[in-house]
C-alpha cells in the first residue's frame, strides 16, 4: 500500500533492498558511512551492512569513479556517491573514458555495470560550485545514460533499473527534493521496478499544450498547470524521466495532439537537454502540428550566484513557467 | 533570393484595417527601405506606408481602394538582385517544398502521431501562416505533402479555387475606370521589358553558339496522342538533360569551374501579349506522365497569360524552350537565359520536301530546331550529342 515517504528515504530504501537482496551491491562515497551520507541519504546504512559494503573512501571522486569502473568490470555492482554532483569534473576521465567505453572498446566481452549517484541543482544557496546541473555533459558522452528522477516513487524504482542496467548509468538527484514527500511504495525485489530507462511519463493530461521537464522542473510545471488550469489553460505535463536515451515519441504523440510545447530544466538553455528535445520534435512530422514556436524555459547562461534572490532569477520557477505558458498560448 | 512580405502594419492602437488609396510604386521599381510607397487611409488618418526593406517591388497584392486587415501581406519585395528576371522573381519562401525531405527520410517518422485527440491539420509552418493570413481554415484543404500534410501550395490553390480572394478588392477602386486598364499594363509592361533588358545584357557577356537541326516529326505525330508538342518538348528536354548532365550547369568565373545545376526543370519562354516576354519554369517534365506534364504547361501557360504567376513559376530552371513555330517562323537564334547554359529554339512545324534514302523527295512533318549553347560550359560536340538523344526522344514521340 502506498504510503507518503520524502525523495531521500526512497532512494534509502532502494539502496537497501540492492544491498540485500544482491551481495554484489556495494556502496562507496565521501561521508556515506557513519556520517550518513551529506544528504542523508544513505542514513543506517553500514550500521546494517557493515563497512565492506558501504565504503567511506577519501576525498578524491577520481579514486571513487575509478573504483567503480574496475569493480564494475569484475562483476560487482558498485553505487557510487559524488557527494555533489559538481565533483564528478574530477572524475571525468574514469567516467568518460573509461567507463563509457569498455563495453564498446572490448566488443561488448566487458560490462560496466556501475551507477553514479549525485545531487545537482541550486536554490540552496550553495554557490557556483554546488548547484550545478551537469546532465548534457554525460548525456553527451555516447555510453552513459543519464536518470533524473523527479518524484519520490521514481528515485527508488529508477535508481532499482539503473542498477539492473548492464552498463553505467549516471542517476543525478537533486537536492531541493530530497525533503520533498510524495506517495511512495517500496519494491520487494529488485526486479519489481516498474521503471524503465528511456520511458518518459505523462504526469498530467492537458490539451491546450505540453510541457516537458525533468528533474525538479516536472513538480514546478506540474504547479504550474494547476495555476494555468484555473485560467482554462489545460498543460500536458511530460516527465522525460531520463535524458539519455531521451523518450521522444512520448513527446512527440502529445505535441501532435496539443500544437504547443515548452520545454523546462534548470540547466542552462544554451546546448542542453532542451535544444534536443526540440529538434527530435522539429526534426519529425510532428512539425506539421505545431501551432507556435517551440519556447526553452531553462536556466541562465551564468554561473549560479551564491544569493538567493539572484539564484532565483537563474533558475525557472513556478511563476515563470505559468508566464511562459500564457505567452505560448498566445503565439 | 530573398522575397519579404510587405504587411499592413498597425498605425494607429485601435486600427484592424485600413484603405489602400494609392500604390507610389510599379512592379520593377526599385525602393530603399522609409521609402513611401503607398498611400493607406485608416479609422484615424491618412498615412504613408513605408517600405520596410530596400530591394525591388515583385509584387503588388491589392489594387488601389480595396480595403485590406491588419497583418495582410500588400506586397513582395525581392532583396536580391541577382536573378533571371529582377522584376519577377517572387517569394522563396512559398516555393513548393524542396524534395530534400524526401531524400532524406531517416529523421522524419513515416506516420503523423497517431492519437489524433487534438484534431490539429498537419500542415507545414509556411502552410499554417498562409492559411492564417488568408483566413482558410486548414480542414478544408486537401493535403498533398509528402508527410500527408498541407503545405503552401496545397493552401494556394484551395485559395484560388475559392473564387475571390479577400486579397483581392472588395469594392471598387476610388477612382473607378474599367474600361482602360492601360496604366497597369503598362507598368508591367516596362518592368517585363526592363527585366528581359537585364538578362539581355548578361547574355551578350556569354560567348554562345547554336547548333541546328531538323526534326522529322511524322513517327511522332503519330505517336504522341493527346500529348501537345509543347509537352513532348519540355519532357525530352529534361529527360535528355538526365543522359547529358555537363549541360546542366553555368560557369563560375571566380572558382573557374562549372557548377553544375540542381534538378532538370525546363524554362518556358511564353509572349504575354501587350506585355512581353515571361519565362516561367516547370519543374522537372520527364517525372511526370504525359497527361500529369500536359496539364502542368497548359497551367503554367494559363498562369502567365493571366498574370497569376505563383512564386514557384519562377524558379530557376536548367533549360529553356522557345517556340515561335506557332507564329509562322522556320527558324531562329534563341539566345542564352544566364545562369542556364543552354536553350533550344523551335520553329514552325510543316510538311517541307525531304530527300529519301532512294533519291526521292517526300513531303515530311520537319522542324528546325536550335540548341544554343554556353561555350565556356560545353563544346559543340557536347551540344550535339545532346541535340541527338533529344531529337530521338522527340522523333520517336517521347
Amino acid at each position: 500500500m502506498p504510503e507518503l515517504s520524502t525523495y531521500a528515504s526512497a532512494v534509502n530504501s532502494a539502496l537497501r533492498l540492492l544491498l540485500g537482496e544482491d551481495e554484489r551491491v556495494f556502496l562507496a562515497g565521501e561521508d556515506i558511512g557513519v556520517y550518513g551520507g551529506a544528504f542523508g541519504v544513505t542514513d543506517g546504512l553500514v550500521a546494517e551492512f557493515g563497512e565492506d559494503r558501504v565504503r567511506d573512501t577519501p576525498i578524491s571522486e577520481d579514486a571513487i569513479a575509478g573504483l567503480a569502473v574496475g569493480a564494475a568490470i569484475t562483476g560487482l555492482r558498485p553505487i557510487v556517491e559524488m557527494q555533489f554532483s559538481d565533483f564528478i569534473v574530477n572524475a571525468m576521465d574514469a567516467i568518460v573514458n573509461q567507463a563509457a567505453k569498455l563495453h564498446f572498446m572490448y566488443g561488448g566481452r566487458v560490462e560496466v555495470p556501475m551507477v553514479v549517484r549525485a545531487p545537482g541543482g541550486g536554490g540552496t544557496g550553495a554557490g557556483a560550485q554546488h548547484s550545478q546541473s551537469l546532465e548534457a555533459w554525460f548525456a553527451h558522452v555516447p555510453g552513459l545514460k543519464v536518470v533524473t528522477p523527479a518524484t519520490v516513487q521514481d528515485a527508488h524504482d529508477l535508481l532499482l533499473a539503473s542498477v539492473l542496467d548492464p552498463n553505467p548509468v549516471i542517476h543525478l538527484e537533486h537536492k531541493l527534493l530530497y525533503k520533498t514527500e510524495g506517495d511512495f511504495e517500496a519494491r520487494r525485489r529488485i526486479g519489481e521496478t516498474p521503471a524503465r530507462i528511456g520511458e518518459a511519463a505523462v504526469l498530467r493530461e492537458g490539451s491546450d499544450l505540453t510541457i516537458a521537464a525533468y528533474s525538479i522542473m516536472t513538480l514546478r510545471a506540474l504547479e504550474a498547470a494547476d495555476a494555468l488550469a484555473d485560467e482554462g489553460i489545460e498543460a500536458e505535463v511530460i516527465d522525460m524521466r531520463t535524458v539519455k536515451p531521451l523518450d521522444l515519441d512520448t513527446v512527440r504523440a502529445s505535441v501532435g495532439r496539443t500544437g504547443r510545447l515548452l520545454i523546462s530544466h534548470e540547466a542552462p538553455t544554451a546546448v542542453g537537454v532542451g535544444a534536443e528535445i526540440a529538434a527530435g520534435v522539429v526534426e519529425s512530422n510532428t512539425i506539421d502540428y505545431l501551432l507556435a514556436p517551440i519556447r526553452r524555459l531553462c536556466g541562465k547562461d551564468v554561473p549560479m550566484p551564491y544569493a538567493r534572490d539572484l539564484e532565483r532569477t537563474v533558475i525557472p520557477q513556478v511563476e515563470d513557467v505559468v508566464d511562459a505558458a500564457r505567452e505560448l498560448m498566445k503565439a | 533570393m530573398s522575397a519579404r512580405e510587405v504587411r499592413l502594419p498597425a498605425l494607429s492602437a485601435t486600427m484592424e484595417e485600413a484603405t489602400l488609396l494609392a500604390w507610389n510604386v510599379t512592379v520593377g521599381e526599385t525602393v530603399r527601405q522609409g521609402q513611401p510607397i503607398a498611400e493607406v487611409s485608416t479609422d484615424k488618418v491618412d498615412m504613408d506606408l513605408e517600405a520596410p526593406y530596400d530591394g525591388t517591388i515583385v509584387e503588388l497584392l491589392v489594387e488601389q481602394g480595396a480595403t485590406v486587415t491588419l497583418g495582410q501581406t500588400l506586397a513582395t519585395i525581392e532583396a536580391e538582385e541577382d536573378d533571371m528576371f529582377v522584376g519577377l522573381d517572387f517569394a522563396a519562401e512559398t516555393q513548393a517544398p524542396s524534395p530534400l525531405p524526401e531524400a532524406a527520410p531517416s529523421t522524419y517518422d513515416p506516420v503523423p502521431p497517431t492519437d489524433t485527440r487534438g484534431g490539429i491539420v498537419a500542415a507545414s509552418p509556411p502552410a499554417r501562416k498562409m492559411a492564417r493570413q488568408l483566413g482558410i481554415d486548414l480542414t478544408e484543404v486537401t493535403p498533398t505533402g509528402a508527410r500527408g500534410q498541407v503545405t503552401p501550395i496545397d493552401v494556394k490553390s484551395h485559395h484560388e479555387r475559392a473564387g475571390t480572394p479577400p486579397l483581392q478588392t472588395q469594392q471598387p477602386a476610388v477612382e473607378s475606370r474599367p474600361e482602360s486598364p492601360a496604366p497597369v499594363s503598362e507598368a508591367k509592361r516596362l518592368a517585363v521589358r526592363r527585366a528581359t533588358v537585364d538578362v539581355m545584357n548578361r547574355t551578350a557577356l556569354v560567348p554562345q553558339f547554336t547548333l541546328w537541326r531538323t526534326l522529322v516529326l511524322d513517327r511522332a505525330a503519330q505517336r504522341r496522342g493527346d500529348m501537345g508538342w509543347t509537352t513532348l518538348l519540355v519532357r525530352a528536354l529534361a529527360a535528355s538533360l538526365h543522359e547529358h548532365p555537363e549541360l546542366n550547369a553555368h560557369w563560375d568565373d571566380e572558382q573557374r569551374t562549372a557548377i553544375p545545376h540542381d534538378g532538370h526543370s525546363v524554362g518556358l519562354a511564353v509572349d504575354r501579349p501587350g506585355i512581353g516576354l515571361v519565362v516561367a519554369t516547370l519543374p522537372d517534365p520527364s517525372l511526370l506522365d504525359p497527361g500529369e506534364a500536359g496539364r502542368a504547361v497548359r497551367g503554367l501557360v494559363d498562369r502567365v497569360r493571366n498574370g497569376k504567376i505563383r512564386p514557384e513559376d519562377m524558379a530557376q530552371a536548367s533549360i529553356t524552350l522557345s517556340n515561335l513555330g506557332g507564329l509562322g517562323v522556320d527558324r531562329f537564334n534563341a539566345l542564352l537565359f544566364p545562369p542556364q547554359a543552354a536553350i533550344l529554339s523551335i520553329g514552325s512545324i510543316r510538311h517541307r520536301p525531304i530527300a529519301t534514302g532512294d533519291g526521292a523527295l517526300k513531303a515530311m512533318l520537319t522542324a528546325e530546331v536550335g540548341l544554343t549553347v554556353d561555350h565556356r560550359v560545353a563544346d559543340g560536340a557536347d551540344g550535339a550529342r545532346y541535340l541527338e538523344t533529344f531529337s530521338s526522344y522527340v522523333e520517336s514521340g517521347g
